[in-house]
Parts: structure tokens; C-alpha cells; sequence
């Protein structure tokens, strides 16, 4: 599966990496594959990443070369066939709080691992993650907080959750660490991106 | 040492890396001198001399420290102004008690850089004011009024020998274009056009100190708060660090330093694998404030013969500690990184608007009961 795109993918080529996209469609490409293959240049991001070959800037630009990727593709999707995706997730920051860097890079890395994520933006209520997750039967619900005044709304959401059987509270931000993860109740926490991803799936259930 | 030192001298002897009496402490407080003295964040943006009073009570109810980074917020347009960025402020677009807030979006754009390179910072500002909400005609009196409340301040606090350590503050280019691109943008713009950013870097970078070293000077404070966090090992790459970041870190640091001035890197995020990198900058003439998310018993190791290390009681630990963990955290750090003098105790970056009283007075006690030297 790790043909020239993936490659161009993972090496952070935009230019190559779009062009070539746009040959294999012209050329009558299967749209479903070249998706897999955008996905494969992911994963390779991902190893690079774990191996300290890469970091959070090569991260971000990858996610934005995938999706600028799949946005031309897309419209090659046949009606109704859309490409796998391997869970739902909901996210957004706690109540009070307006800071989205950390959240919105986890969104685009979950987004490119294949999760449908519900963004709610920043400043979200209690009640709204909790509307979110039971309209999209979400199993895991992520919530980024920067603020240390945001703990009382963010031990409110984790709380509003646990009337939802069978949904997971992940948290992150720049404060977070397990003392903050046990005194607002969590199911868990990651401390960047990439382990918040390989929470995400292990909560949700599916193969990392 | 029969005689105790005053607080100047003990920051002085630490910066050159040496033994005080005891291990200084400085604090930087704004929320949480507000809601100590039970002013609102509306006013204290707003009225100077009640921050200044919150700043005081606050203060002599802890039992007094060393040096403070900054005290009064000396007006509302600094916060936005100081970082490029659009920013929510209490009671103005938030309620009353409200943290103030940055608002994060593209307001700078691609062309933006090429309006730095060609007609300058000034020419740039011109235009960039009114996207984040400051009219330019506003600015010159915002400029004064920032100005004087700082200097008299300063003069108050230094009078009476409390070291301020924000005399003048520079953010290097780097963390303004990430604030005023918005952090994606502006990752973006280093894999698009490399080239444009140094070249905006550079042709900027002079006036930003300038202004600094002017403020400086005029406060009576020679030293140059230089807040950075977009550059951290947590966002950019080590190659990325060294092309973007470093030559202007090192020039502005050397500049300062030539000048008299004492450049105090306020440096937020988790800085561990760059820790070396600091080593090029000029030793025993700087102070570095790491914000509980550097391994602050690293960087002793790292640099403990080249830079005075100040820090780094976490926020958590403040807002949801107990007294008893941060006198535990405190002693550790005045044993390990006070080790051999060279080291400040503080907390990390700011103290939190819902810092526990009890808990920033630990941080005080812990310096007296355990970081004697002599």
C-alpha cells in the first residue's frame, strides 16, 4: 500500500504529493485506494513521530497535506461510498476555557487515523458534550483544557458523562498530568497528540 | 555571612552563579493578586492603581519575596498588543471575573510578511492595529500610558528593594508571527516559504529590541523580559529550532547583554531536549524561568554552570495541591537545583488565578526554612 503517495505523503511533499494525487485520479484511479494510500502515508508520519524522527510541526503538515489530499478525492467517491471509518469521536475544550491549538491538532490526527470526530469547538458546555456523544453514540468523549480555573467545569463534564453507559472521558491540555486525571475522574489522559490518539483508540475499541 | 544580603545582591549573586545567603524567591501575580484583595479581572485590567494595591496587599499578606516579574497590568491594551494577538478581555467582551483570554486566528497575512521586509515594523503595525481591535490613532498614548504607570511602579517597588524583573519585554519574532499567523499558519509558512519568514525575521528583529532596551532604560529596571513558547521542542524540530529561532534568540540575548541589560528568558513549555542549545548563550548573565513543564532538575544538569535557573512549582500543584506538596516540591527543587546557588524559586509562569493562598505562602516559607546556605 505504500506506493509514491504515501511516500510524498510522509515526506511532507505538498506540491508532489497533491499533483500526483491529481494524475492518478486524472488517470482513472480507484478513489477508495488512493484514500488508503493517503492513510498509509500517515501511519508512516506516525512511526516517524514515534521514533523522534519528527515532531509536532511535521504532524500538523502532514494532517494538512492528507487533507487537502482527500479533498481532492472525495469528490470521485462514488455516492454513498465514503471511506472507512474506524469510530466516532467527540472532542472539544472544557467550559471556560477558549485555548484550541492542542485540540484542534488532535482533531486533524484522529481525523487522518480515520475517526468521524464531532468538533464542538471551545468553551463547551457540560451539557453539549454530553447531547453530542449520545446523539453520535460517540464511546469515547475528549476534552482539551489549558486553564487550571477550567478544572471545576471540566469535573462537571467528566461527571455529566458517567450518566452515559458505555462512554470513555479522555483529557489533555498543557496541566494535565494523572493528578489532574484522578481529581476531575477521567478514564485517562494523553500527554501530546500522538498518545491521545492511541488512547482514543484503545477506549474506542479498535486495533491501534 | 554575618550579614544578610538584601534582595538585589542575592539576585545578582545568582545570576553569576554563585552562593547567596538563601535561595531568592520571585512571584509573578496578577488574577490571583485580584482575587486576594477582591478586586474583579475587569478592574484589574482597567485601573492601574487598584492592581497596584492588589499587587501590595497581596504581597505583604504572603510576607513579602525578593523580586516579582511584573506588578500592575498598566493597561488593557497591553495584553494584546504585547503579543499580536486579539485578545477577550474582562469586562469588555467577557464578564467581570473572567481570565482574560487570547483569541487565536489568522489576522497576519502571506502578504503581510513582504509589508514587514519592504516598509518595515512600523508600516506593518500601521495596518495590523485595527485587525486585532486597537486604533492606531490610540496608540501612542496606550504607548505612554504603558510607559509611565510602568516606570512609577517599577521606582515604588525597586525603592523599597523588591527587583522587578519586566523592565521592557521583547517577544522575538518567531512567537509573534505564530500568534499573529495562528500557530498552523504559521507552521505552514515554514515548510511554504522558509525564505519570507527569515527575511521578515531579520528585517524585523532590530526594532523589536530597540524598543525593549528603550523601555528598559526608561523604567529604571535594565532588564528585558523575553517571553518565548512557540519554539519548544513540543511544536518544532530540532533543525527548525536552529534555522528559525536560535540566531535570533543569540543575537537579541548578546545585544541585551552589551547594552547592561539582563535578558530574563521567560520560557514557557517543555524546553528539555533544547536545553543544550542555551549553552550558546553568553553564561552566568541570564535567568531562565522554566514553567513546571521543563524537567527543571535536567536543566540543572545541563546548565547549571552556565545560566541561573528560576522556577517551577507547577500550576496544578498550586490551584489543587496541598501546602504540604508544595513545601515537599519546593524543598526538592532548593536541594537539587539550588544546589550550589544559581537558582530562583518561583512557581511556573504566573501564579493561577485559583492558586491557593496557603500554597503560595509555602513557596516563601520553603526558602526560609530550608534554602539557607550559610
Amino acid at each position: 500500500m505504500a506506493g509514491e503517495v504515501s511516500r510524498l505523503i510522509a515526506d511532507l511533499e505538498e506540491d508532489a504529493a497533491l499533483s500526483l494525487v491529481r494524475q492518478r485520479l486524472d488517470a482513472g484511479a480507484d478513489p477508495l485506494s488512493l484514500v488508503e494510500e493517503c492513510r498509509a502515508g500517515m501511519s508512516l508520519v506516525g512511526e516517524r513521530y514515534e521514533k523522534g524522527e519528527y515532531f509536532l510541526s511535521d504532524l500538523v503538515m502532514s494532517a494538512e497535506v492528507f487533507k487537502s489530499a482527500i479533498a481532492l478525492i472525495e469528490p470521485r467517491l462514488r455516492n454513498g461510498v465514503t471511506a472507512s471509518v474506524i469510530g466516532q469521536a467527540v472532542v472539544g475544550t472544557a467550559h471556560g476555557d477558549i485555548h484550541d491549538i492542542g485540540k484542534n491538532i488532535v482533531v486533524a490526527m484522529l481525523r487522518c487515523s480515520g475517526f468521524e470526530v464531532h468538533d464542538l469547538g471551545v468553551d463547551v458546555a457540560p451539557q453539549a458534550f454530553v447531547d453530542k456523544a449520545r446523539e453520535t453514540g460517540a464511546r469515547v468523549v475528549g476534552i482539551s483544557v489549558l486553564l487550571t480555573t477550567s478544572f471545576a467545569t471540566l469535573k462537571q463534564t467528566v461527571q455529566a458523562l458517567r450518566d452515559l453507559s458505555g462512554v470513555a472521558v479522555l483529557i489533555g491540555g498543557g496541566p494535565v498530568n494523572q493528578m489532574v486525571c484522578d481529581h476531575v475522574g477521567a478514564d485517562g489522559w494523553g500527554k501530546d497528540a500522538m498518545e491521545a490518539v492511541g488512547q482514543f483508540k484503545r477506549l474506542a475499541g479498535v486495533a491501534g | 555571612m554575618s550579614q544578610a544580603m538584601t534582595s538585589e545582591e542575592r539576585i545578582n549573586t545568582v545570576i553569576s552563579l554563585k552562593e547567596p545567603d538563601r535561595v531568592p524567591v520571585a512571584l509573578y501575580m496578577d488574577a490571583f493578586a485580584a482575587h486576594h484583595a477582591g478586586i474583579t479581572l475587569a478592574e484589574w485590567v482597567s485601573d492601574y492603581e487598584k492592581g497596584e494595591s492588589a499587587v501590595e496587599k497581596t504581597f505583604a499578606d504572603l510576607g513579602g519575596c525578593d523580586a516579582m516579574i511584573r506588578t500592575g497590568c498598566p493597561h488593557p491594551d497591553s495584553y494584546a498588543m504585547g503579543a499580536a494577538i486579539r485578545t477577550k478581555l474582562p469586562g469588555r467582551d467577557l464578564p467581570a471575573d473572567a481570565l482574560w483570554q487570547y483569541e487565536e486566528a489568522p489576522v497576519m497575512t502571506v502578504e503581510d510578511y513582504d509589508v514587514i521586509i519592504e516598509q518595515g515594523l512600523a508600516a506593518f503595525w500601521q495596518g495590523y492595529w485595527p485587525r486585532i481591535g486597537i486604533d492606531p490613532a490610540n496608540v501612542p498614548s496606550i504607548a505612554r500610558a504603558v510607559s509611565d504607570n510602568s516606570r512609577s511602579g517599577i521606582l515604588r517597588w525597586q525603592t523599597r528593594g523588591v527587583q522587578i524583573f519586566r523592565g521592557g519585554m521583547a517577544v522575538l519574532p518567531f512567537d509573534m508571527f505564530s500568534f499573529a499567523r495562528s500557530i498552523n499558519e504559521f507552521i505552514f509558512d515554514l515548510y511554504r516559504r522558509p525564505e519570507k519568514v527569515l527575511e521578515a525575521t531579520e528585517a524585523c528583529l532590530p526594532d523589536m529590541v530597540e524598543m525593549a532596551v528603550r523601555a528598559a532604560k526608561s523604567t529604571g529596571a535594565h532588564r528585558v523580559f523575553l517571553g518565548a513558547t512557540r519554539a519548544a521542542p513540543t511544536y518544532i524540530s530540532p533543525k527548525q529550532f536552529e534555522k528559525f529561532f536560535l540566531p535570533s534568540l543569540r543575537w537579541t540575548v548578546e545585544r541585551l547583554i552589551a547594552d547592561g541589560i539582563m535578558p530574563f528568558l521567560h520560557f514557557d513549555n517543555d524546553w528539555t531536549p533544547f536545553l543544550h542549545y542555551f549553552k550558546e548563550l553568553p553564561g552566568s548573565k541570564c535567568i531562565l524561568h522554566l514553567d513546571g513543564f521543563t524537567d527543571i532538575f535536567k536543566a540543572k544538569e545541563i546548565l547549571g554552570s552556565h545560566m541561573c535557573l528560576m522556577g517551577d512549582v507547577p500550576p496544578a500543584l498550586l490551584s489543587i495541591g496541598t501546602a504540604e506538596d508544595v513545601t515537599e516540591y519546593c524543598r526538592r527543587l532548593i536541594d537539587q537545583v539550588g544546589s550550589g546557588g544559581g537558582f530562583i524559586l518561583a512557581h511556573g509562569c504566573t501564579v493561577p488565578a485559583d492558586a491557593k493562598f496557603e500554597n503560595v505562602r509555602a513557596i516563601i516559607e520553603a526558602a526560609e526554612k530550608f534554602g539557607r546556605y550559610h
